[in-house]
């Protein structure tokens, strides 16, 4: 009997490509403001269900709806986001607030998502040949967002590295009077690094809408989830986030067929806090 | 001092509470019964959350803990007390248990880790269905309602007079000081987690009583109604609302997310959600200006203007 069949292990790694890409948005704004937005669940699914009524109503390719649709949730959470608010929430003690905006927030979003989606659902992709690997196969939405995952690590690794802006979002990590002694608006980094990184789980909201049927009840689930995979991950780095969100899935899978699918959500909550007794920084 | 006046309080609280309890009409008698629950669950989360500084968001996981064992007990037969008696023990020792492990933590660490039991709670009441009656839960005999009512408002009148005791004394002022600055407190030769660790223990021991009337009044027990997010985040809320660490704070707090809740849910039934979330959202942007505080300033008027003649209204 093998230690996990690669069918299973392969479904598991698209399960852990929505978290990786979910925990990168997260990360995005907790490793440079130090700020948990519980508010990333709520754009993985309002995007998952805006993706089904998008597909089923125009008839734009997948590929400009899932960059629509990241552009979109950027420039929505840059006009929810004002420099006051960041303003507020950058203080001592500004954590607690923060912390309950976003719950309320969340609240209100999941209200109007139950109101425009009040059934579950998923949204219709156009049917293709399966993937296949020897003798392992794989959807063809499973295996783009393994793929979309992949780069979208890449290409948040280049912005934090290659930019200026993403070199002060690291720098943050060093304190953000340092950050403000030299010159940088603190307020506006925050907002911009908020933009992304809902941009991003935008995106993970376009593959969780492919792969999973969803329902607006959901989102503090996924807000939990990526907040897991984020802060075992540790820092700000998306090649981390990555590593443990598809480590975390086929964990999951793991779990599912060993002791039953009932028992793989307990898999994180028993992760987290094991791995931030060992390592505060994170697993990597 | 201090002593006569607040066991004065006490007990003309706890008269009108017991009047409102058995006079009103049912809805109100429900309302208060739910508000004195709340208000327990808010003291109790008021010694680590508020007094110990730490963002405890698995504290509710006691409140669940403790209506499944008195569920339990109650299945078996055997008598509230016991049941009550049970809950209690079950989540001190629980919280004892889970104590040294979780005190290592600080800050954000200690919210998720606590946040990481809760969940796993609620995952532990879904799949072991053989002892907690799986999704569907435990449903129990409902007691005559003198029973949850009369224990809910000892035990509020109890928890109240522990929370201000233990506030005023070297325990409690000690707590204050390991929540603002450990550092500081451990050179001062305070014993940081071990204080921690006691108020743990004290507090999951209260929402564990708390939770061992739940079943004797609903007469049933499922994963969502004792791990659910709403029922883990209220007490949270309700001291953010209140003022974390504040003497009444939490009682303020509890009374204004009930009573919104309950205005909300009647009035707005189909858009109650929308606006309960619009309510976090602003009272996240008012943090600042706690219920607390604005009682704790028109207090101080009110005191100065007894001495001071000018000042007189």
């Amino acid at each position: 009997m093998t230690l996990l069949h690669p069918q299973i292990a392969l479904q598991g790694l698209a399960t852990g490509a929505i978290y990786a890409v979910a925990a990168m948005g997260m990360q995005f704004i907790l490793g440079s403001t130090g700020r948990v937005h519980l508010g990333v669940g709520q754009a993985l699914v309002m995007t998952a269900l805006f993706l089904g009524w998008t597909l089923e109503r125009t008839g734009i390719p997948l590929g400009w709806v899932m960059l629509g649709l990241s552009v979109s949730g950027a420039l929505a959470a840059r006009i929810m986001h004002p420099p006051a608010l960041w303003r507020h929430v950058l203080r001592e003690q500004g954590d607690r607030a923060f912390l309950l905006i976003t719950i309320g927030a969340g609240m209100a979003m999941e209200a109007l998502a139950q109101w425009l989606w009040p059934l579950p659902g998923m949204a219709s992709v156009a049917a293709g040949a399966p993937l296949s690997l020897s003798a392992v196969f794989i959807a063809w939405p499973k295996g783009l967002a393994i793929v979309v995952s992949a780069s979208a690590a890449l290409s948040l690794y280049a912005l934090l590295h290659r930019t200026r802006r993403g070199k002060a979002l690291r720098a943050w990590d060093m304190g953000s009077a340092q950050l403000e002694t030299v010159g940088v608006d603190t307020h506006r980094l925050a907002r911009w690094a908020t933009s992304v990184g809902l941009g991003v789980a935008a995106m993970g909201g376009v593959l969780l809408g492919m792969t999973q049927v969803v329902s607006a009840q959901e989102w503090i689930a996924w807000s939990l989830k990526s907040l897991c995979v984020a802060l075992i991950g540790g820092g700000l780095n998306p090649l981390s986030a990555l590593a443990m969100g598809w480590a975390m899935g086929v964990g999951e899978a793991w779990v599912s067929q060993y002791l039953g699918p009932q028992w793989h959500p307990a898999l994180a909550p028993v992760l987290l806090p094991l791995v931030l007794r060992l390592r505060s920084r994170g697993a990597i | 001092m201090m002593g006569w006046s607040l066991s004065v309080g006490l007990v003309s609280g706890g008269v009108l509470l017991a009047l409102g309890l058995f006079l009103t009409g049912p809805y109100w008698s429900l309302v208060l019964w739910a508000l004195c629950q709340q208000a327990v669950l808010a003291f109790s989360y008021n010694f680590l959350g508020g007094m110990g500084r730490e963002f405890h968001l698995g504290h509710c996981a006691f409140f669940g803990l403790g209506a499944y064992v008195s569920a339990v007990c109650l299945d078996a037969a055997l008598p509230w007390w016991i049941a009550m008696v049970g809950a209690g023990s079950c989540g001190a020792l629980t919280a004892r248990g889970l104590a040294a492990f979780l005190v290592g933590f600080r800050g954000p660490d200690f919210a998720l880790s606590s946040l990481c039991v809760a969940i796993l709670a609620g995952i532990l009441a879904r799949n072991l269905g053989s002892v907690t009656g799986g999704v569907s839960g435990l449903s129990t005999v409902v007691l005559d309602r003198g029973v949850p009512y009369l224990s809910t408002l000892a035990l509020l009148l109890g928890t109240v007079w522990i929370h201000h005791t233990l506030m005023a004394s070297r325990w409690g002022r000690a707590l204050r000081a390991v929540g603002s600055d450990p550092l500081a407190a451990s050179q001062l030769g305070i014993p940081g987690d071990s204080i921690r660790a006691e108020a743990l223990v004290l507090g999951s021991a209260l929402a564990s009583l708390a939770g061992g009337i739940y079943p004797m009044h609903s007469g049933y027990v499922s994963p969502e109604s004792a791990f659910g997010l709403d029922v883990l985040l209220a007490p949270v809320v309700a001291v953010l609302l209140g003022g974390p660490g504040t003497r009444w704070g939490p009682l303020w707090g509890s009374s204004l997310l009930v009573l919104v809740q309950e205005f909300l849910l009647t009035k707005f039934q189909e858009s109650n959600l929308l606006l309960f979330g619009l309510f976090l959202v602003v009272s996240g942007l008012r943090a600042h200006t706690e219920v607390a505080r604005h009682w704790a300033g028109l207090w101080a008027y009110l005191r100065a203007a007894k001495r001071s003649p000018c000042l007189r209204p």
